[in-house]
């Protein structure tokens, strides 16, 4: 049913707010990274998010205990080590995804808590990693990173588009942020400065052509056109900040380039180098500083992912999720590793005190508690210390409690990130105890 | 080169469901209601605010729907479309939700007949509404398809872009699917723009655009071309087939002499080259040159066809004594042949000799193009065709041929390279040498120079047209005549990278890439009329919306130019145009992007999602094979303007070898595809017997009756279905353990009522097919040798058996439901919006014209072409929240 839109907050709202009209190319931004007072402020908090599409096993999704003591179930055993700076949310949900109890109307929203509209229509809202963006656009490089492992189905599923399935990152209420899935082209957008001379030309002049087309077209195409207007300017700022070379004055990341080659052209074929690729990139990125917010989608809600290298190819992700049985478990906890895998890496890395763990907050979720689509609590963890504003080692549990939307953790984390809003999504409020 | 991307999207593998159907724009035609509602909107009212209000109020909102502004009649017809979606949840069982109070049998109904009434009024209000079309962005598959028409070079630029979404009515064309323009993309756009302009030849008077991307491919590109067009004439070495020409003059030599045949006439049965064939038919029958051509004339006088070969070898021995070869490859010659006089000849036989050569060269061109007859060559490219010329070439062929070298000599920059190489090429030829080598290429030094020189000029005088060319390219890319200012703007650009220091090719390229990042090449921009009401769109505005529903392309030169003409709009012509173009093979993408699209099997050949242990046969290969035939499938339906119903009971189908084998079907033989009668009694023909589709809706190891009746219901039927519950046990994925069939395991499984109310509605559909294997293949009985049984019993106690008793069922029955679903996707792809209450009469009138028609498929075309949804645009300040 196509309804009001809750939140209504637009793409173009920012874009005549606070975007792009005052945002200034990334290494003259004198927010995070400048000192203050003649000291040097501490290292920027990066936010990730890491998607497993499906849920998880049924029983094996729980974790009880403190700090070292804490346990964790089955799914979650690849994480032990980094218990300590792991925060487990028990509880929460995202009530606008109650509507549809099907794969394609339950993701699409995760991050953003919008009504999706049904009826081959697409709107969601703009997601909390895109408004992170958004609002801190102009301090690193590349604003953010949208990367996946799946391209996007082409079909309504129960008068839903499956564009909800394979897009959580939302850049406006009509426009899901695309995946990058290819590893080289997640890499060139980071680290490649390719502009050739007569870039800028170009696009100026294609901004006069947008302008002129503006004139004619009806007010809602106007808008969208704005759209690319500010798509054009952003693309602008990267060429001209792409000659001028690093950083004047304030915090440094610990590597100023990157320390592994291109990957290949392509996509690999085995699903498991896929990730880790993919996880590297979004290692990579945060190592050097040139995006502070990394959305990953390890694979589509409804995901056809079969795992040769688990045994477990006799059956796709979305169908073994109905099974619920040991293989289930298994390929679970295979995406449970590549979460480990990150954060062994980012706390491997110290930046001033902290690790670079400590300086992240790397949200893993799924859309839905187990294969059978219940979402009435949502798996969730959080690792990292969010630059030491978030306590972690803790198991949370907000069931029963009056508040346990999703929204409202995204206002925590937000805030903890730097950007501090009165209302996002459904919530006007923060998580309690984050 | 981008590699094409490996795992592909699965398509919805849907799980069970139920429910009612669904009447208003659905498949079913309109419910008549019999007589004039009873029942008021004060009871309408009542009932939801018994049962709906508690939790859709506009406190609460649950779900964002505020039913409590409801409160007129009036309100309920200006947001017709939320009431609809009331009704649906309300008609399908969904809402109000389990637990909570439950409408009367009577309240359903009452408050279903109101609202019904109310809709079908507010359809016919609005009957027309071209709707609302967000302003999009090419689609992938769009995109790829006008390059390619663009440039003639299908480079698919898309390969590495995120795949496109669907929305509308389930297809990638829709707007509301096309709407992103991130800076993510658009980098992907810019990016894409440069890689086709670098695909750019620049020529004389213009430019083209090739495959290859650097200066190499480019002229090895150029002189297969120029090879080409010596092959039509002679072999590899430059000489015409003789044979053949002797044998035609023999063959028809007494009709040609009665004068009941012509020299071009012949020409034409024999397929040879009338120009020459008239010069040996004038040299054979007349009486010049003496010797040789006496001799010949001779034995061709008294010589038949047969002997020929006997003549042409003749002429071959004379040739070798007439002529001696030479080199060309270091200028030293001009010529690959140079003409002698045997030893001993008398000075009388050279005019004699002559004549012969004159008729008879040993070579007339060098079709090699490059000489590699000495061992460092200095001399790039040979041209020497002045016999071809004279003895076979007309005026155009000429003219075809002097374009390909000069072209060819910009492309290769043969007089450039030619001098820049002289002076280290005479270094390593005069070594040990005599002097006067030595002095023959100092002598050509001031040549060379002039030739550079000319080259340079002419690449200067070239620039200006180049640079015209950009103007029409923009046009065409913008499908629309340039403004004045875009007209100004390209020479610009250019001027401005030339002043960063950039040359003539560098910002020859820049702005072509700036013309495909353009808004108004990547968007199918519409100038809106002023105001709020609706009006035609522009006359290229038609011809692109035209070309993109039937080529998801641009407008051709025929469209073009009716467009300019101000011809499109007439309705008669623009019915004329849609056969015409779906007569054409570009409507392929008509087929992939609705058809395959429409059935969920599009892009079949990635699709992997079997057991390879169960199915080892399942290759890439039958996959791709599998695709091939669905879209040939629909191509054929449009191609050949076939019947609609021919997709349910065609008797025909398309296969290869490797396809065939895998149905079964005998007589098949070779990789190319062709169209193969008599397939019914193999299970083919039409959609059911799809292979992909049999495929796509079964299991990785077995069938499921359950995903392929819920196919049936909602892509054939267009039923919608609720979703299914929480906490569906599942089946096992090998069925067989407990000596059951798939059906029996399927039966048990439903037995439960929880489950039964469901899987009633589409098991049956998918029982009446588990005569198709989990592959697609036929089968009598199962992988444990149990036999199928293909009974189905609807829930209306409707009965029927396997695959022939549900297609009879669909064409008889259900036909009406059936025809008007494909209307209803037709007209959402033709539109790239969902369909919508306004929409209806279009559909009835899409409906009534196939029946006039025969169910022949241009008539569903025609009507959705001449309908004001497709020909106009809503106003400017119509906004899209309604």
């Amino acid at each position: 049913m196509p309804t009001r839109i809750v939140n209504p907050v637009t793409r173009r709202a920012f874009l005549h707010g606070v975007g792009v009209s005052v945002a200034l190319p990334w290494l003259e931004s004198s927010a995070w990274g400048a000192p203050v007072n003649g000291k040097a402020v501490e290292p920027p908090v990066r936010f990730a998010c890491l998607f497993s599409g499906n849920g998880f096993h049924s029983k094996e999704w729980w974790a009880e205990g403190t700090g070292k003591d804490m346990k964790l179930g089955k799914v979650l055993e690849p994480l032990l080590p980094h218990r300590e700076k792991l925060l487990f949310l028990r509880g929460l949900y995202n009530q606008e995804a109650l509507v549809g109890g099907i794969h394609s109307c339950q993701t699409g929203n995760l991050l953003t808590g919008a009504h999706l509209a049904p009826n081959g229509e697409i709107k969601s809202g703009v997601s909390c990693d895109q408004l992170l963006a958004e609002r801190t656009k102009g301090q690193t490089k590349v604003p953010s990173l949208v990367l996946g492992t799946e391209p996007s189905i082409a079909a309504i599923h129960k008068n839903y588009s499956m564009i909800y399935s394979s897009h959580i990152s939302w850049s406006s209420a009509s426009t899901p942020t695309p995946l990058e899935l290819y590893p080289a082209l997640a890499f060139d957008r980071l680290f490649r400065d390719e502009a050739g001379r007569a870039d800028k030309s170009v696009l100026d002049a294609v901004r006069q052509d947008a302008r002129d087309v503006k004139r004619t077209v009806s007010r809602s195409d106007a808008r969208r056109l704005d759209e690319y207007l500010a798509s054009v300017r952003e693309v602008e700022q990267r060429i001209d900040a792409a000659g001028k070379g690093g950083r004047l004055q304030g915090w440094r990341p610990t590597l100023a380039k990157p320390d592994a080659p291109r990957p290949a052209d392509g996509v690999p074929q085995d699903i498991d180098q896929h990730m880790r690729l993919m996880c590297d990139i979004l290692v990579l990125a945060f190592r050097t500083d040139t995006t502070r917010v990394c959305t990953l989608k390890l694979n589509n809600d409804h995901s056809s992912l079969r795992f040769p290298h688990l045994k477990v190819d006799y059956m796709i992700h979305h169908l073994l999720s109905h099974t619920d049985g040991a293989d289930w478990l298994k390929v679970n906890q295979f995406f449970a590793q590549q979460v480990a895998y990150v954060a062994g890496k980012l706390d491997a890395v110290q930046e001033g005190e902290r690790t670079l763990l400590d300086n992240c907050m790397i949200l893993f979720l799924s859309s839905m508690m187990t294969g059978n689509h219940n979402n009435d609590q949502l798996p969730v963890v959080v690792l990292g210390g969010g630059g030491g504003k978030l306590q972690s080692g803790r198991v949370l549990d907000y069931l029963g409690k009056p508040n346990r939307k999703m929204c409202s953790l995204y206002l925590s984390l937000m805030e903890k990130a730097g950007v501090r809003l009165d209302r996002f999504g459904d919530s006007t409020e923060k998580l309690a105890e984050i | 080169m981008p590699l094409p991307f490996r795992r592909r999207p699965v398509g919805v593998a849907a799980a069970v469901a139920v429910g009612l159907t669904v009447w208003a724009v659905a498949a079913e035609p309109p419910t008549k209601v019999a007589a004039p509602a009873a029942v008021g909107f004060p009871a309408a009212r009542a009932i939801v605010v018994k049962y709906c209000q508690d939790c859709h109020s506009t406190e609460a909102q649950k779900g964002s729907l505020d039913l409590e502004r409801f409160d007129t009649a009036d309100a309920v017809r200006k947001h017709a479309k939320v009431w609809q979606g009331v009704v649906e949840m309300v008609e399908v069982g969904e809402m109000p939700p389990k637990g909570k109070p439950q409408l009367t049998a009577n309240e359903k109904r009452d408050l279903l007949l109101w609202s019904r009434t109310l809709l079908d009024a507010a359809a016919k209000a609005n009957a027309g509404d071209p709707g609302f079309v967000p302003l999009r962005r090419l689609s992938n598959a769009e995109y790829d398809a006008t390059v390619r028409d663009l440039t003639g070079i299908d480079l698919r630029p898309t390969r590495e872009f995120p795949a496109d979404g669907a929305a509308g009515e389930g297809f990638a064309n829709a707007a509301e699917a096309l709407t992103d323009v991130s800076p993510a993309l658009l980098t992907k756009y810019l990016n894409a723009a440069k890689d086709v302009a670098d695909h750019a030849v620049l020529l004389p008077d213009g430019f083209r655009f090739s495959a290859g991307k650097t200066r190499r491919d480019w002229t090895d590109e150029s002189t297969a071309r120029l090879r080409a067009f010596y092959a039509r004439y002679t072999n590899p070495f430059g000489q015409p087939p003789l044979a053949l020409y002797l044998a035609a003059t023999l063959k028809h030599r007494a009709a040609l002499r009665a004068g009941t045949t012509t020299v071009a006439a012949v020409a034409v049965a024999e397929k040879l080259h009338a120009k020459y064939l008239g010069v040996v038919w004038a040299t054979l029958d007349g009486s010049h040159g003496g010797e040789p051509l006496d001799g010949l004339r001779g034995a061709w006088a008294v010589a038949g066809p047969m002997d020929a070969p006997a003549l042409a070898a003749m002429v071959a021995a004379w040739q070798a004594k007439l002529w001696t070869p030479a080199a060309v490859g270091s200028y030293r010659s001009p010529t690959q042949r140079l003409p002698v006089e045997p030893p001993g000849s008398e000075p009388k036989a050279a005019a004699g000799h002559a004549a012969f050569r004159a008729c008879f060269p040993q070579v007339v061109c060098f079709p090699q193009v490059v000489p590699n007859d000495e061992v460092v060559s200095l001399k790039m490219f040979h041209r020497e065709d002045a016999d071809l010329d004279r003895l076979f070439l007309d005026a155009a062929a000429r003219r075809e041929l002097d374009d390909l070298w000069r072209d060819h000599r910009t492309v290769g920059r043969q007089a450039e390279a030619e001098n820049a190489y002289l002076p280290q090429f005479i270094g390593f030829v005069t070594q040990d040498q005599p002097k006067e080598t030595l002095a023959l290429f100092e002598g050509m030094r001031p040549e060379f120079q002039r030739r550079a020189d000319d080259f340079a000029k002419e690449l200067e005088a070239a620039e200006g047209k180049q640079e015209a060319r950009l103007l029409t390219f923009a046009a065409e890319a913008y499908r629309r005549p340039l403004t004045d200012r875009e007209a100004a703007d390209l020479p610009k650009l250019y001027a401005a990278i030339r002043q960063k220091g950039a040359g003539h090719d560098e910002a020859l390229r820049g702005v072509l890439a700036r013309v495909l990042v353009s808004p108004a090449f990547l968007f199918r921009v519409e100038t809106a009329p002023p105001g709020k009401a609706a009006g035609p769109v522009g006359d290229h505005e038609l011809a692109t919306r035209l070309s993109y529903f039937l080529w998801s392309s641009g407008p051709d030169t025929d469209l073009r130019a009716l467009a300019a003409a101000g011809k499109l709009r007439d309705p008669a012509t623009l019915k004329a145009q849609a056969r015409r173009m779906l007569g054409d093979p570009r409507v392929r993408a008509l087929a992939v992007e609705f058809g395959t699209q429409w059935l969920h099997v599009r892009d079949f050949g990635s699709f992997n999602e079997k057991n390879e242990k169960v199915f080892p046969s399942f290759t890439v290969e039958l996959r791709r094979a599998m695709d091939e035939e669905g879209v040939r499938l629909f191509q054929d339906l449009f191609q050949a303007d076939r019947a609609v119903t021919g997709l349910l009971d065609a008797d025909h189908t398309f296969l290869n070898e490797l396809l065939a084998k895998h149905y079964g079907i005998p007589g098949v033989t070779g990789p190319h595809w062709r169209r193969v009668e008599g397939v019914r009694q193999y299970g083919r023909g039409g959609v059911l017997g799809l292979g992909s589709v049999q495929s796509k809706q079964a299991a990785a190891s077995r069938t499921s009756p359950t995903l392929r009746g819920n196919w049936v219901v909602e892509t054939l039927l267009g039923e919608r279905l609720p979703r299914p519950p929480a906490d569906v046990p599942k089946l096992p994925e090998e069925g067989g353990t407990d000596k059951l069939t798939v059906r029996q395991l399927t039966e048990r499984h439903s037995s439960d009522p929880a489950c039964a109310v469901c899987h009633v509605r589409t098991d049956p559909y998918g029982f009446a097919l588990e005569g198709f294997d989990g592959i697609g293949r036929r089968r009598a009985a199962d992988a444990n040798g149990l036999a199928i049984d293909g009974t189905a019993t609807l829930r209306d106690g409707t009965t029927f058996v396997g695959l022939d008793g549900l297609k009879r069922h669909l064409l008889t029955a259900k036909k009406p439901v059936v025809v008007r679903l494909f209307c209803k996707k037709l007209l959402g792809y033709a539109l790239g919006r969902s369909v919508a209450l306004s929409d209806t009469a279009l559909l009835d009138e899409m409906v009534l014209a196939l029946e006039k028609a025969d169910g022949r498929v241009t008539a569903a075309v025609a009507a959705v072409v001449r309908s004001p949804q497709f020909r106009t645009v809503r106003g400017g300040d119509f906004d899209e929240a309604e």
